[in-house]
Formats: C-alpha cells, sequence, structure tokens
C-alpha cells in the first residue's frame, strides 16, 4: 500500500476542498468563540465564567431552550412517524396528505413566524374568529399562545416547520425497508399492529435518530421564531445572547461569548448522546 | 461592532485598497474641512463641483432612504454637479473603521459625510477622527435654532463646529383618538388611566420603551437639569427607586400583567393597531400620521407628549479628519439646512423628520409653508412640543437604565 490509487488520489482533492469548505469555518467560530469567552478578543475575563454559570436568567434561558428544542423535536416527530404510517400507501390519499404535510418545507422560518403570530395571538385570526362566534366574549380571552411563558408559539411553529424534514426521511426508510420486513412478519403470522409496534417503529427510530439529533441541535440554536414568538420573561438562548452582545454596557459582552460557548457545549452534548446511544443500540 | 473581529476585517480591506492605491501615481491630500471652513462659501461650492461624497449613514429606513437617493442627490447633481452616494454605517462601526484607517496609515479615507450623534460623536471627537471647526462657516448655520438647548448641545456634548444638526425627534405616546378621545397628559393621569384599563397598557423593550423610562426617571428625579454635569451614582439610584415603585405598582395592570413585555416598537405598534392595547410608542413625534399614512396605524391615531417632559434629541452630520472630499461634504451639509431640504423631510409623507431651523429666522413665504405643515391638526402642535421637550443627558443614564430594567422589572 505505497501508493494511493489514482481513484483515490482522484478523490482526495474534492474531498480536501469539501472538508476545508466546511471545516474551515467551523474551526474558525469555535476558535472566536474560545477566544473571545478566554478574553483574547473582547472583554470577558475568568471570573466572568463563574458569574455566567452563576446567573440565574443564563439557567432559566438554557432551560427554556431545552423546553423548546425537546418538546418541539418530539411533538415533530410523532406527528411525522404518525403521518409515513398512517398514509403510508400509494393511494390518492395518502400521496395527498404526504403533499399537504410537505407544504412548510420551502416556508421561510420567519415566514413561518408571522404566519403563527397571525394565526394564533390574542388580536390573531382564530381570536377574531371564536370572538365572532361568540366562543370567547373578547379578543382578551383568548388564551395567550403567543410571548406566552411556555413558548407555545414558538413550539408550535418549530413542529410545522420540521415535520415535514422529519416525515421525508421517515417516508423514505419505509419505502427502502419496510415492506419486505413486513411481508416478511406477516407471513410468520404478525397481525399488523405487532408488525407496527415490534418492526416497522423501532427500524423507523434507528433510522430517523440521526436527523432528530439535528433539529434538536437546530432549533436549540435558531434565532428566528423566538424573536418573533418567545416570552421576554425569560429569554431564550439564542435572544440572550444576542441582547449581551448588543447592550450598551460593554461588560456584558463578553458574557455574551460565555454563553454562546454555553449553547454549542449542549448542541455537542446532544451529539455525544446520540453517538453513545448508537453504539449502545 | 465593538469588537476586535470587525477591526481585523476592516484592517484587510483597508491593508488591501492600501496596495491598490500605493501603486496609483501620489497625488497631494485633499483639502480638510478645517482649511475648507476658512475659504470664501463660494470657492467652497467651486470647489466641490463635479465631485463625488460618500456618506455613511443609517440606512434602516425606506422612508429615509428615498428622501435621500431620490430627492436630495437628483438636487445636489443639478445644483452643484455633486454625485451623492450613501451607504450604510453608523455607531461604532464608523468609529472602528476611522481608527483602523489611521491605524494604517491611510492619509485619505472613502467618506466624506457621516451620520452621527451622542456616544459616536465623543467616542470620534475623543481620538481626534473628526475634521472641523466647520459647520459654523455653512451659510444655513445662521437658521439654525441655536438657542434651543436640545440642538445645541449634543448629549451635554457641544458640538464645537465638528458637527451640523440636521434633524431632531421627541419621543411620544400614540393613542387613538376614536378609542381614547380623552387620553391622560400626566404620568399620575397616565398610572390612574392604566389602573381603571387593566391589559390596556405595556411599552418595548428596545430604544423607545426604556427612551419613555428615562423620560420619567428625570422626572421622578426632580428634572433633568439636576441630571446634568455626567453621570450621578447617587441621583440615578434615588430617581431609580422611585420609578420602579411607580412601575411595580402598575404592573399587575400591564397587559400580560406586566410579566411580557414586546420586543420593539413594530410589536407594539401591532398590539395597538389590532386593539390588544390602547397606546403605543415613538420616538418620532410625528410617527403617529406617518405610519396611519402607510396604513400601519389606525387612521384616528394622534401623539401626546407627557407634561412631565419627553426626551428630544437631535441627529448631526460629521466629516471624517481623512474625508477625501471635505468641500462636497460640507455643499451637502449646508443644502440639507436648507428651508427646501428641511421642508421636505418634515412632510409626513416623506420622513417626518423635526427640522432645526429657527423659524422666525426665515423668510416670511417660507414661514407659511413650515406652518402649513407643522400645524396639521392631527400633530402635536410645535410650541407644544417644545414646552414639554427634554434633553439628553449622559448617555449612561440610558445604559444603567436599560440593564437595572432588565434584572429587575423584567
Amino acid at each position: 500500500m505505497n501508493h494511493a490509487s489514482p481513484s483515490l488520489r482522484a478523490r482526495a482533492v474534492p474531498l480536501l476542498l469539501a472538508g476545508t469548505l466546511l471545516g474551515v469555518p467551523i474551526a474558525v467560530g469555535l476558535g472566536y468563540l474560545v477566544a473571545g469567552a478566554l478574553g483574547l478578543v473582547g472583554n470577558a475575563d475568568a471570573s466572568d465564567v463563574l458569574r455566567v454559570l452563576r446567573d440565574g436568567a443564563v439557567l432559566r434561558s438554557v432551560m427554556l431552550s431545552l423546553w423548546i428544542a425537546a418538546v418541539g423535536t418530539l411533538l415533530a416527530t410523532i406527528g411525522a412517524v404518525t403521518v409515513a404510517l398512517r398514509f403510508s400507501g400509494t393511494r390518492t390519499l395518502d400521496r395527498l396528505a404526504h403533499r399537504v404535510a410537505m407544504l412548510p418545507l420551502p416556508v421561510p422560518t420567519m415566514a413561518a413566524a408571522v404566519a403563527v403570530l397571525l394565526l394564533f395571538s390574542q388580536s390573531g385570526w382564530l381570536s377574531r374568529v371564536a370572538t365572532s362566534v361568540q366562543v370567547i366574549r373578547t379578543p382578551a380571552d383568548f388564551p395567550a399562545l403567543v410571548y406566552d411563558p411556555f413558548a407555545i408559539g414558538v413550539i408550535m411553529a418549530v413542529v410545522w416547520k420540521e415535520l415535514p424534514f422529519l416525515l421525508l426521511v421517515a417516508a423514505s426508510l419505509l419505502a427502502l425497508r419496510g415492506s419486505a420486513l413486513t411481508e416478511a412478519a406477516r407471513t410468520l403470522g404478525a397481525t399488523p399492529w405487532q408488525v407496527t409496534r415490534r418492526i416497522t417503529l423501532p427500524m423507523l427510530l434507528r433510522g430517523m435518530w440521526p436527523s432528530i439529533i439535528a433539529v434538536f441541535v437546530f432549533v436549540l440554536g435558531s434565532l428566528e421564531l423566538p424573536l418573533v414568538l418567545a416570552p421576554s420573561s425569560t429569554l431564550a438562548l439564542p435572544l440572550l445572547i444576542q441582547e449581551r452582545r448588543q447592550a450598551l454596557d460593554m461588560a456584558s459582552h463578553g458574557e455574551a461569548y460565555l454563553i454562546a460557548l454555553l449553547a454549542t457545549v449542549l448542541a455537542l452534548l446532544a451529539a455525544v448522546a446520540h453517538e453513545w446511544l448508537r453504539d449502545d443500540a | 461592532m465593538h469588537d476586535g473581529h470587525a477591526r481585523h476585517v476592516v484592517l484587510l480591506a483597508v491593508l488591501a485598497s492600501a496596495l491598490v492605491a500605493g501603486c496609483a501615481p501620489t497625488r497631494t491630500p485633499p483639502l480638510g474641512a478645517g482649511a475648507a471652513a476658512v475659504l470664501p462659501w463660494d470657492t467652497v461650492v467651486a470647489r466641490a463641483k463635479g465631485t463625488t461624497v460618500i456618506w455613511r449613514m443609517w440606512r434602516g429606513d425606506p422612508a429615509v432612504n428615498a428622501f435621500v437617493d431620490r430627492w436630495v442627490a437628483p438636487r445636489l447633481q443639478s445644483q452643484y454637479g455633486i454625485t451623492l452616494q450613501a451607504v450604510n454605517g453608523q455607531g461604532n462601526a464608523l468609529v472602528d473603521q476611522l481608527a483602523v484607517e489611521r491605524e494604517a496609515g491611510v492619509a485619505t479615507g472613502t467618506a466624506s459625510l457621516l451620520w452621527i450623534n451622542g456616544e459616536t460623536f465623543g467616542a470620534l471627537r475623543a481620538r481626534n477622527l473628526l475634521g472641523g471647526p466647520w459647520s459654523q462657516a455653512l451659510p444655513a448655520a445662521a437658521l439654525v435654532d441655536s438657542a434651543s438647548p436640545i440642538i445645541s448641545r449634543d448629549f451635554e456634548q457641544d458640538p464645537a463646529g465638528y458637527e451640523s444638526p440636521w434633524g431632531t425627534v421627541q419621543l411620544a405616546l400614540i393613542y387613538d383618538s376614536a378609542r381614547t378621545p380623552q387620553p391622560p397628559r400626566t404620568a399620575g393621569e397616565l398610572a390612574t388611566w392604566i389602573r381603571a384599563h387593566p391589559g390596556r397598557f405595556t411599552y418595548d423593550q428596545s430604544f423607545a420603551g426604556t427612551t419613555f423610562l428615562k423620560g420619567l426617571l428625570y422626572a421622578f428625579g426632580g428634572g433633568v437639569d439636576g441630571f446634568r454635569g455626567g453621570f450621578d451614582s447617587t441621583r440615578y439610584l434615588s430617581a431609580r427607586t422611585r420609578l420602579f415603585a411607580w412601575l411595580d405598582s402598575l404592573k399587575p395592570s400591564l397587559w400580560r400583567q406586566g410579566t411580557q413585555y414586546p420586543p420593539d416598537v413594530a410589536a407594539l405598534h401591532r398590539l395597538f393597531a389590532n386593539g390588544e392595547i390602547d397606546f403605543s410608542l415613538s420616538n418620532n413625534q410625528n410617527e403617529a400620521v406617518t405610519k396611519s399614512m402607510q396604513g400601519v396605524l389606525p387612521t384616528t391615531s394622534r401623539a401626546l407628549v407627557l407634561r412631565e417632559g419627553t426626551i428630544a434629541n437631535t441627529h448631526f452630520l460629521g466629516i471624517p479628519a481623512n474625508a477625501p472630499n471635505a468641500a462636497g461634504a460640507m455643499v451637502v451639509a449646508n443644502f440639507l439646512l436648507s428651508p427646501d431640504a428641511q421642508l421636505e423631510k418634515q412632510r409626513p409623507a416623506v420622513w417626518a423628520d423635526g427640522t432645526v431651523l429657527r423659524l422666525d429666522r426665515l423668510p416670511a413665504h417660507w414661514r407659511v409653508r413650515f406652518d402649513s405643515v407643522a400645524n396639521d391638526p392631527r400633530l402635536v402642535p410645535a410650541d407644544t412640543l417644545r414646552a414639554y421637550a427634554r434633553p439628553e443627558v449622559s448617555p449612561r443614564y440610558h445604559e444603567r437604565l436599560q440593564a437595572d430594567w432588565r434584572r429587575l422589572i423584567r
């Protein structure tokens, strides 16, 4: 194995290029974040680390962002799996259901946020309809789903945006491996429910894990939805970072780097947990 | 952009352009603003003819951009032969760029005119990055309302000829005259109104909200005059205690019981327009009219200023010390102070930016035209605005109030 084969060498160049294109921005970003947290750029110093970790606002912000990402991803996964299983055939209805569920995929996140705002805020469309048909007396009686402490509006938008992506993965998994396994099990006398519970569902989840983790990490760090819909009593992590970064008081700029680093660690932890789960399985 | 990163990017860009410039034949450094200011005005205008002026300004409002690009620029071209190019840039980014250019030894920068005020002016002056003094050399400077404490000082700083005023705004509450025909006019009346109408009042978490609270802070602390002369921690804390006690007592009656606050003025306007709340805020006293003309707010929207006073401030123009075209920049600044430009800028359909001119220094026919714009019954009368305008003092008050509000109230 002294010489790399020509085909390998031919592949090495694009690989190296792709690696550089993907890797360098990440390395620079992370390096800059660490430098900022260490006070090499900006004005953070070591004492800030403890202060940030002990800051109740930061802790609450972490909890809120984890809550949004976890509940949003969970509901999107349940929705995607349900649609994939329920409409797995090739009938017109199945195809129609997939089409409808896929609609949000190309919609920009910001547009999704505004759509939730227009539909579900207390002066939104649903509230007005409910008032006009006298389900509620005034628009203010409509439950607070936007700028609410549980970030229900954000979670609704997350589910709406991420369900199609997960459905795409689930549907292709089913198409790829579903029928053969199902038929084998049915031949062996399994009931449809048994096939779903014992074979199809575990197969789907195993295949979907990387995508589920990707959605979780993406939601954890995404700014657009919280910017438009999230509560202000506790700020979601990206908003907290933005606020500290833009504060007039320069002292809090260092904290912004530290909190961003904390958010990165959370995302990395999710990826590590995934690797660990996969090895375990 | 307060950090070193932006600086490094700028430094690279500057070094690259210095390399390119180095290959070009060397020229004598251009005339600075201070030197241009001692020339006869006709000479300045003659030197400016056929030149380009690059103006670094805030480009965040389409109405402002349209005024600059489609009204100002063509007139400068036809009247003075000047090509105006407005480019984006504000605040600390301006300071960074000029500081880096100086470090890199760039004698001639790119921008000749800057839109600045307050802290940015202070930072630029402290580092000698502004050219001047020049603003008193403008013929139109004689028309400026130089006696007004709002226009003659910039966050307590003396412009000293290094910046020229070009517009002024004042914080106002916005209400719907159809919904609230008898709006509260004082902080006390406002508190009574809020308690009588629970859930119908709030303020935003950003600049306008903080400016609204800052006006009350000065009022509760015995008036803004006591806050002059730099940041005074004792005075601040005693006023803050009163303000926050007032806010705490109102909290249960605010929108969402004061547990949530809208992120910015746009969200506040939306809540107001949709009827979730009965008041909005704006840093521009005329926005009730401009936004209702755009269909954003109800047509019955009106502005009011609390009798305790609201914060007013002025925006200025500066010329960098390394400006390539100081003479051209002075002609632009002078044009922007002309009655023609000031009036156009003040029209609600254009920008509704307040004038810095003193109307009794204008010829009678101009006064009539200004009055016809300012006497729109939907606007707050000019003398009411003037009577309750309060100047900006040390920017530290804004900074501290914003941080403390986030920590203690939100």
